[in-house]
C-alpha cells in the first residue's frame, strides 16, 4: 500500500523532497525484525523521512494527524517495523547533533540521531562518560534513555537515573518541554519541576517506543571518567587489546561453590557500595563475548570447559572514579568480602579471566561487545525477566532454569543472568535464549516465553513481556494498569497515529 | 555462488547498524565516526550494508515484486565496495555483506542493468587492455629512457607491474619511474610486461561482469605462468588485491608471490638494502587504501554449506575480517624517513574511510564519489598534517580532485614520492 500521492507530496513540501523517499529499496531496508514473519507481524513502510529539525518532525506529525497515517520514530535498531498499512518511518540520521556537553554541570544534550558510541567518545575527551547500554554502541542515546537505559554501569550510575529535561513532540504535533527546559533560559539540567516532569510517562517501564510521541532532544546526565581521553585500544580487529590504567580500574572474577554463596557475596558487595559493575553471568556469555567467529563460539562451548569453570562466577569492576585512593579502598573492602564469603578471586593468569577481561573491558565503557550475542545462532530472545530485588531475580532465574530444560536451546544457565543496579537495590534476572530465525525455533521460543509467563503468574513474580500484545493479559494481574495506559494513549494520541499499537492497543479487541 | 546461497546472511542481519559506524573502541569523535560512505552520503538505510542485505533478502524470498531490479540498481551501484561494513559486521557476526553486494551486482549485470559508464569502461578494457580509453601501445611509455627489461624477452626474477593508472596517467607516471629507479639502485633483477600488460579486471568484477573478469584473469595468469614469473611487485593497490585475493577467489591460478611496492621497500629498509638519508621535515598523515588494507587479506578457499545455527560444514571457513591487510609496511617506510612525523587519522587501518573511487562510483556517481573524497580530505586536514600520503593511484586521483575542488592547501603524495625525496 502506498500513501496517496497528494499526502506524499505534502510531506515532501513540508520537509524538502530530498528528505523523503518512497523508493522500493529504501522501504525494504526498514521492514525486518530479527524474527521470522508472523511473530509480531511486519509490513513495509509507505515512506521514510529524514527530518533535520524539530519543525520537520512537527510537520510530519501534524500531517499524520490530518491524513491519519501512522509513524514510527526509528533509531539504529529494529525494535519496531510497521505492523499496519500507511506507516511512515521517521529516521533520525540527519538529526545527529550533540547540542551541548556541559562539563561543569556534567550533562549533555543530544538529538535522537546521536549514538552511544559517538557520545561516549566525545565525553571521554572531556573526562566524562554517559551510561552504557546493552543495546550496543549504535543505539540512539535518546531512544535508549527513554526506553530502558540499562547497561553494566547502571549498578553504580543508576538505573533510569540519567534522563533530564526533554523537548517532546506530542502525538498531536504540539511541543512539550519538560523539567527545567520548561522555564525560559533554564536549559536541560534538571528533570523535575517547576515544570512538568513526565519522565515516567514517556519511559513507562520498558519504554513506549514512540507510542506517545517523539523526543527531539534531551538532556542526559554524565559521570566522571577517570580513564584516558580516548578509549585505549591496540591491535587490528578483531584482535583488540585494551588496558585501562591500573591505578583507577580493576577487574575481578569471583567464583563460588554454590549460587546461594554467590548471592550472599553479591549482597555484601552491594551493601558496601563498592564497584562500578556487579553481575553474575551465564557460562555461555564468556564464550560469545570473546569468540571471533561462529565456529570459535561453538567449538569453545562444546568442549565443556565453561560449563564447569564459569558456573557460579561474579564479575566485578572496581573503578576509582574520584581518586586512586577510592580504588584502593574498594579493593580492600572487596578482599575482606571475598575472605568472609569464601570466594575464589580468579587470578588474571587463569584461562577464564583471560577470556573475560579483554572482551568485557570495552563492553562496560564503550558498549562494544554485546552485539556479539547474535553470533551463535543468528538472533537472541529474552524469554523471561525478573526485575525487582536480587532475591526475586534468583527466584525467577531458578524457575527459568527449570523451564529451559524442556526446550532445545543452549542450557548454560544454572540460574541464568543476574544483574544488579543501583548498588544492589534492584536485581534483574534474564533468561536469554539463542534461537535461529526459523519457524520451529521461534515457535519453541514463544512457547518458552509463554511457559515463563504462566509460571510468573503462578509464582506471583514479575512477568516481564509488558508489550502491546500482552497488556490485556497482564493488566488484570497488576491492578488493571492497562486501562490507565489506554486512557493515556487515547488522551495523548487521539488519532492513534504514534507507532500503533504502542504502547497499547486502544481498540477493544485483544 | 549465487544470491540464493546467501539467504542465511541476509536473515542474520538484525539491523544492529554496526555496519554504519567504525568500531566504538576506535571512535574518537562524532565527526569521523562513520564507516560507510554510501550511508554517510545518502542517509537512508537502503544505502548501507544492512539495507542492501534487506534488498537481497527481498529478492531471494520474493518479498519484492518481480522485475524490480531496474528500480533497485541505483542503490546497488551507489556503493564503493570498500569493505568497511564487512570488517565491522564480522566483528559481531558471521555475515559476508561484501559478497552479497557483489552478488547483487552480478544479478544486475545478468539482467542487463550495467550502468552505462561501467559498460563503456569494460568495453575499453576489452579493446585496449585498460579502462581509461587509452591505446594499448602507449602502455609502456612511462618507461621510456629507463632501459628496463622486457620480461618476455629476457628473464628476470621479479615482474614489476605498475597497473593502468600509473602506466597511462601522465600526472602519476613519476611513481613507476621512481619505482624502477629505486629497484635498479637496490640491485633488484626485474622486468616489465610492456604492452602485454593489461588491466587486472577489478572494475569488471566490481561491476558484476564476472565473465569479462574471468577472461581478464585467465589472460593475465596465463601470461604470468607462461613466463614463469615467481614474484610480482605492483604499485597499484587494486592490482595487488586482485592478484592476491580475487584471482584465487575466482579460480584463476596464481603460481607467483605478489607484493605491493610498499611491502617490498619496507623489506629492503629492514634488510638495510635501502637507506633513506635525507631529511624530509613533513608532518604527514597516511590514507590506507581499501584494496591494500582490509581487502588485501589473504584468501583461503572454502567450499561447503551452512548448517544448524549457520555453522559451516566443513568447519574450516576463515572469516576475512581485514585483520591481515597491509597496514604496517607503508607506515614503516614513512617512519623511517628522517624528520617526518606521521600522525594518524581517526579512521585508519581496517577502519579507513574510502577515498570514494571504489566500486566504480567514480565513473557512475561522480558527486557521491567526490563528496566521499572531500570527507576523507577533511579528516586528513583535521590531523594538522601538511601532507596526505597514500599508496594507490585511484585514491591519489580521487583525493586530489577533492583537494582541488575545495581549494585545500594540503599536499598529496604517494609513498614513493616521499621515498624519492628521502633518498
Amino acid at each position: 500500500m502506498a500513501l496517496p500521492p497528494h499526502v506524499f507530496k505534502e510531506i515532501a513540501c513540508a520537509v524538502g523532497s530530498h528528505k523523503v523517499s518512497e523508493h522500493l529499496g529504501v522501504l525494504q531496508a526498514y521492514s525486518k525484525q530479527p524474527f521470522p514473519p508472523g511473530i509480531l507481524g511486519r509490513k513495509k513502510p509507505d515512506a521514510v523521512v529524514l527530518p533535520e529539525s524539530i519543525s520537520d518532525v512537527q510537520a510530519i506529525v501534524k500531517l499524520a494527524n490530518r491524513y491519519t497515517f501512522a509513524y514510527i520514530p526509528m533509531g539504529n535498531y529494529n525494535w519496531d517495523v510497521p505492523r499496519q498499512d500507511h506507516t511512515v518511518i521517521i529516521d533520525f540520521k540527519k538529526m545527529n547533533r550533540i547540542l551541548t556537553i556541559d562539563e561543569r554541570n556534567m550533562y549533555a544534550v543530544v538529538e535522537p540521531g546521536v549514538t552511544h558510541g559517538q557520545l561516549q567518545a566525545e565525553c571521554m575527551k572531556r573526562g566524562l562518560i554517559c551510561n552504557s547500554t546493552w543495546g550496543g554502541s549504535p543505539c540512539s542515546v535518546v531512544a535508549n534513555t527513554i526506553f530502558f537505559n540499562v547497561g553494566g554501569l547502571s549498578y553504580r550510575l543508576g538505573y533510569n537515573r540519567v534522563l533530564l529535561s526533554m523537548e517532546w513532540v506530542l502525538p498531536t504535533g504540539e511541543i512539550m518541554k519538560t523539567g527545567s527546559l520548561s522555564t525560559e533560559g533554564a536549559g536541560y539540567f534538571y528533570p523535575g519541576g517547576p515544570g512538568p516532569d513526565l519522565r515516567g510517562l514517556i519511559r513507562g517501564f520498558f519504554g513506549v517506543s514512540g507510542g506517545l510521541g517523539i523526543i527531539t532532544s534531551l538532556g542526559v546526565k554524565l559521570m566522571p571518567w577517570p580513564g584516558p581521553t580516548s578509549f585505549p585500544v591496540t591491535g587490528v580487529a578483531p584482535n583488540f587489546e585494551t588496558t585501562l590504567p591500573a591505578d583507577r580500574f580493576r577487574f575481578h572474577l569471583l567464583r563460588y561453590p554454590s549460587l546461594a554463596e554467590l548471592i550472599e557475596a553479591l549482597y555484601a558487595i552491594a551493601e558496601a557500595e563498592i564497584g562500578a559493575v556487579l553481575q553474575r553471568f551465564p557460562s555461555s556469555w564468556f564464550q560469545w563475548f570473546s569468540a571471533r567467529s561462529k565456529e570459535e563460539f561453538w567449538k569453545g562451548w562444546e568442549n565443556g570447559y565453561l560449563q564447569k569453570a564459569a558456573r557460579n562466577v561474579i564479575a566485578v569492576w572496581l573503578v576509582g572514579f574520584s581518586s586512586t585512593r577510592q580504588l584502593e579502598y574498594e579493593e580492600k573492602v572487596l578482599q575482606l568480602i571475598i575472605k568472609k564469603t569464601k570466594g575464589e578471586d580468579i587470578p588474571p593468569s587463569d584461562r577464564l579471566y583471560k577470556m573475560a577481561d579483554p572482551a568485557w573491558v570495552g563492553e562496560w565503557f564503550q558498549c562494544g561487545g554485546s552485539g556479539r550475542i547474535m553470533r551463535p545462532a543468528g538472533t537472541h530472545m529474552i524469554a523471561m525477566v525478573g526485575f525487582d530485588s536480587i532475591d526475586h531475580a534468583v527466584k525467577v532465574a531458578k524457575r527459568a532454569d527449570e523451564i529451559k530444560k524442556n526446550f532445545d536451546f543452549i542450557n548454560d544457565a544454572e540460574h541464568d543472568w543476574i544483574c544488579t543496579y543501583d548498588f544492589g537495590w534492584q536485581g534483574d534476572a534474564e533468561c536469554l535464549i539463542l534461537p535461529e530465525q526459523t519457524e520451529s525455533d521461534m515457535k519453541q521460543a514463544m512457547e518458552l516465553a509463554l511457559s515463563g509467563l504462566n509460571a510468573a503468574l503462578h509464582d506471583k513474580t514479575y512477568t516481564g513481556l509488558q508489550i502491546a500484545e500482552t497488556h490485556h493479559l497482564l493488566g488484570p494481574v497488576y491492578g488493571n494498569y492497562h486501562e490507565l495506559l489506554k486512557k493515556i494513549k487515547k488522551a495523548l494520541d487521539p488519532k492513534n497515529v504514534a507507532n500503533p499499537p504502542n504502547p497499547i492497543k486502544v481498540d477493544e479487541t485483544p | 555462488m549465487a544470491l540464493e546461497d546467501y539467504r542465511r546472511d541476509t536473515w542474520d542481519c538484525v539491523r544492529c547498524s554496526h555496519c554504519k559506524y567504525i568500531h566504538p573502541y576506535r571512535v574518537r569523535s562524532i565527526r569521523f565516526s562513520k564507516i560507510c560512505p554510501s550511508s554517510a552520503y545518502y542517509f537512508f538505510d537502503g544505502y548501507s550494508a544492512q539495507g542492501r542485505l534487506d534488498i537481497a533478502r527481498g529478492l531471494i524470498d520474493k518479498e519484492l515484486p518481480e522485475n524490480c531490479l531496474n528500480e533497485l540498481a541505483q542503490i546497488i551501484y551507489t556503493c564503493t565496495l570498500c569493505g568497511g561494513c564487512d570488517v565491522m559486521c564480522k566483528y559481531y557476526n558471521d555475515i559476508d555483506p561484501l559478497l552479497v553486494l557483489e552478488e547483487l551486482r552480478a544479478e544486475c549485470r545478468a539482467a542487463g542493468l550495467l550502468p552505462a559508464p561501467l559498460k563503456k569502461s569494460i568495453e575499453s578494457i576489452k579493446k585496449n587492455g585498460n579502462s581509461l580509453f587509452q591505446p594499448r601501445e602507449k602502455r609502456s611509455e612511462w618507461a621510456k629512457g629507463l632501459n628496463l627489461k622486457d620480461i618476455a624477452e629476457s628473464k628476470a626474477k621479479v615482474l614489476y607491474y605498475p597497473g593502468c593508472n600509473y602506466s597511462y596517467n601522465t600526472t602519476l607516471q613519476e611513481v613507476p619511474r621512481l619505482t624502477a629507479k629505486i629497484l635498479t639502485k637496490a640491485g633488484v633483477d626485474f622486468g616489465i610486461l610492456g604492452t602485454r600488460e593489461i588491466c587486472c579486471g577489478t572494475l569488471a568484477l566490481q561491476a558484476g561482469d564476472r565473465s569479462s573478469f574471468g577472461t581478464l584473469a585467465d589472460i593475465t595468469t596465463s601470461n604470468f605462468n607462461t613466463l614463469g614469473v615467481k614474484k610480482i611487485i605492483t604499485s597499484c593497490a587494486i592490482c595487488y588485491s586482485t592478484f592476491k585475493v580475487d584471482y584465487p577467489r575466482y579460480g584463476a591460478e596464481m603460481k607467483c608471490e605478489v607484493l605491493h611496492i610498499t611491502e617490498f621497500l619496507a623489506q629492503l629498509l629492514t634488510q638495510g638494502s635501502l637507506n633513506l638519508t635525507r631529511k624530509v621535515p613533513f608532518r604527514v598523515t597516511y590514507h590506507d587504501p581499501c584494496h591494500l588494507g582490509r581487502l588485501s587479506e589473504p584468501y583461503h578457499a572454502w567450499k561447503g554449506k551452512r548448517v544448524k545455527y549457520g555453522r559451516y560444514d566443513p568447519p574450516t571457513k576463515e572469516l576475512r575480517q581485514g585483520t591481515y591487510g597491509v597496514y604496517e609496511a607503508p607506515r614503516t617506510i614513512l617512519s623511517s624517513i628522517k624528520g617526518m612525523k606521521l600522525v594518524e587519522m581517526e579512521r585508519s587501518k581496517e577502519y579507513s574511510f574510502c577515498c570514494g573511487a571504489g566500486g566504480g562510483v567514480n565513473y557512475t556517481y561522480p558527486d557521491f564519489s567526490l563528496a566521499t573524497a572531500q570527507e576523507r580530505v577533511e579528516e586528513a586536514v583535521a590531523t594538522g598534517a601538511e601532507a596526505l600520503v597514500t599508496s594507490c593511484p585511484w585514491c591519489e586521483l580521487n583525493l586530489r580532485k577533492a583537494i582541488v575542488h575545495d581549494h585545500r592547501k594540503m599536499k598529496l603524495y604517494s609513498v614513493l614520492d616521499l621515498i624519492n625525496r628521502a633518498l
